[in-house]
């Protein structure tokens, strides 16, 4: 019987440094094979908001879950769809070895020379830093193996400890921990022992000089669908609600938006032909020429 | 994992930077600039709209990864007939200290069967019968690498162990923890024929507490304090004097409590080295001393992983933690062997009613 349940979703408050932001752009919707597809580097444009004085915590507090995201202007410079995919950092690496703890032999586990990790992700590689994370490994093909992942479960530094097998030329290598000073890492994860309605269906681990892909689970991957467009329900209210005039004179028909700002102004004349007769009302957008004497103050004092 | 998805739309009627400020006649104004102008006006075709910014939520989905059990076996060297571990320290490198590990049981049992250590320096043999934490040392003549055998002949065979050590001993580097044993046969089949196989180095890291411990605890202790109800009547005397200062209240033997102070403002009085003050307006505040998490609180065990609570285990499977401690008797069922029945209430209870008595 259950005493209470508990929420199993909580305001990430992972550091920018742990976040990979991938920018997919395409000018239109049907344009699918001419896109732009690229990284954007998440520690400059992503920023973690702070507590302030109005939110109850400190001012070095970070607030959890809500981040600012900045648009480079280097990117974000055309009309279309950018289709933001947000996900947690991969730390590509590979297995150095597959091994098990010398004092227990049942605790198996895989190796990563830390030599072999991106120095900017280092600092995950310390004693119990890898838990949580999720590994997910790589054909010899450079393909990757789908709907496979592991769990890391435990992290620690070891050292080698080396047994020659009797009658064999093999070398039984073991793991035993030790505090520093080490450049392996021995990983435990999960699921690594064998049902015990099948004890010899071990579960694959990885295999020494597989390459892997380690990633954490700080939050959950979102996407961002940003359509940079010409035109919003607000802009085309202006157009429908917004203050006008029209010149007599000229016939410039200006549009205003609610702080009567110059939204669009366009020449609005007849074309007749050598009979005077009708042929086309024609309302043009003067786009960059416009006439500031039509300003609503001006017209309307 | 959960993934979320979110559209914005981004045009003139959003953005405050594509208004730009015009003056005519006296009268300030703003007028708007196309979004293609907006967004490739800048240095090189970037956008004018480098502040553009969204403020988005990230959320996290989480599993309790488990929890840590005690290891659900007994971890022991895996062949106690005959075992050695051994130490040295850099204060004296060529001296090295032998600590037989095999089963003080075992060797009850078999008291004829001895253990002789051959020290692999061609000094000769010794016996070591004594277990841990006895030890024997050896002082080594000049440095190499020698191999430590420890021999135990016993009715079905002999069982030898080797490993090797290096003199002088510089620091901590094993070059061969697990060591070797070896079984020869005395008869069958497999008479006279070694059979051998490595050791399981038993010392994996460093297992002590203060390794463990960091900087979870503080050396001066912090106070904790509080109210609660008054404890004063658990302090109370036989007698006329009920209440008495500096009179310790001993309980089960051991010092309860003692009154410190009586006067008119307060109170004073321990209970179990916490301090309790009781006002006249009936409020009680206690004091203690705190240090927080201390390696009194730790143990030391191995750990394993419950990964039936990962939801990762991918079979049925039963896990259980209960434990059955055979030969353990009730303290109320006394069993007696038959040749400590001296008197006939035993004798008519043992076994349950075996014999049959007949009163006459």
């Amino acid at each position: 019987m259950a005493l209470g349940s508990y929420g199993i979703t909580r305001p990430a408050d992972m550091s920018p440094e742990d976040v990979e932001i991938i920018m997919h752009y395409t000018p239109s919707r049907d344009v699918t094979e001419d896109f732009v597809l690229k990284t954007l580097d998440a520690a400059t444009i992503l920023t973690p908001y702070f507590h302030n004085n109005n939110t109850g915590g400190n001012t070095n507090e970070i607030l959890g879950g809500m981040y600012n995201l900045t648009l480079p202007s280097t990117e974000f410079n055309e009309k279309g769809i950018y289709t933001l995919y947000i996900r947690p950092a991969e730390i590509r690496t590979t297995i150095t070895d597959c091994g098990v703890l010398s004092a227990l032999p049942n605790v198996k586990g895989i190796i990563v020379d830390l030599n072999n990790v991106d120095p900017k992700f280092r600092n995950k590689f310390v004693a119990q830093g890898l838990v949580g994370f999720r590994v997910e490994y790589l054909n010899d093909d450079g393909t990757k193996i789908p709907n496979f992942y592991r769990i890391v479960t435990s992290s620690f530094y070891c050292e080698p400890v080396t047994t020659n097998l009797t009658n064999s030329s093999q070398k039984s290598i073991r793991y035993r921990y030790v505090e520093n000073g080490s450049d392996l890492m021995f990983c435990t994860l999960s699921p690594s022992s064998a049902p015990s309605n099948k004890p010899n269906a071990t579960p694959y681990i990885g295999q020494p000089d597989q390459d892997i892909i380690i990633t954490n689970t700080f939050f959950n991957p979102i996407t961002l669908d940003i359509e940079m467009a010409e035109h919003d329900i607000d802009t085309l209210a202006i157009a429908l609600y917004g203050n006008q005039t029209k010149s007599m004179e000229d016939g410039i028909y200006t549009l205003y938006d609610p702080s009567n700002n110059i939204y669009k102004q366009y020449n609005l004349f007849e074309i007749r032909d050598e009979f005077n007769n009708l042929l086309f009302e024609v309302r043009q957008d003067r786009g960059d020429n416009i006439d500031f004497s039509k300003n609503f103050n001006s017209v309307i004092n | 994992m959960k993934s979320d998805r979110t559209y914005y739309l981004i045009s003139p009627g959003v953005l405050s930077d594509d208004i730009i400020k015009e003056t005519y006649s006296g009268n300030t104004f703003g007028v708007y600039s196309a979004m293609t102008e907006i967004l490739s006006g800048g240095t090189n075709g970037s956008s004018l709209l480098t502040g553009l910014t969204l403020p988005i939520v990230f959320t996290q989905t989480y599993n309790d990864l488990g929890y840590y059990t005690p290891f659900d076996g007994y971890i022991l060297q895996k062949d106690v007939v005959n075992n050695f571990v051994y130490s040295a320290n850099t204060t004296s490198p060529f001296e090295l200290f032998v600590y037989n590990t095999s089963d003080k049981e075992f060797k009850k049992f078999l008291q004829l069967a001895d253990y002789v250590i051959d020290w692999g320096d061609g000094s000769g043999t010794q016996s070591i019968n004594s277990t841990s934490p006895s030890y024997l040392s050896h002082t080594y003549s000049y440095s190499s690498a020698f191999t430590v055998t420890i021999t135990q002949t016993n009715p079905w065979g002999v069982t030898t162990v080797k490993k090797t050590i290096t003199v002088p001993f510089s620091n901590i580097t094993i070059t061969n923890p697990e060591g070797n044993i070896t079984f020869t046969p005395q008869g069958g089949n497999w008479s006279g024929t070694p059979l051998s196989y490595d050791f399981i180095f038993s010392g994996d890291a460093e297992n002590n507490i203060s390794s463990q411990v960091s900087s979870n605890y503080v050396s001066v202790p912090f106070m904790v304090t509080g109210y609660t109800k008054s404890r004063l009547t658990s302090l109370g005397n036989y007698g006329t004097v009920k209440y008495a200062t500096n009179v310790p209240i001993i309980k089960n033997g051991q010092i309860y409590g003692v009154i410190d102070e009586i006067n008119n403002d307060y109170t004073a009085y321990t209970i179990n080295d916490v301090t309790y003050y009781d006002y006249p307006d009936g409020t009680t505040l206690y004091m203690e001393n705190s240090s927080g998490l201390t390696a009194n609180d730790l143990s030391v065990s191995a750990i394993t992983k419950q990964e039936v609570l990962l939801d990762m285990v991918s079979s049925p499977e039963i896990q259980s933690e209960v434990f059955i401690e055979r030969g353990k008797n009730s303290a109320f069922e006394g069993i007696e062997r038959l040749g400590e029945v001296d008197n006939i209430g035993d004798l008519t209870r043992y076994g349950y009613g075996f014999y049959k008595i007949n009163k006459v």
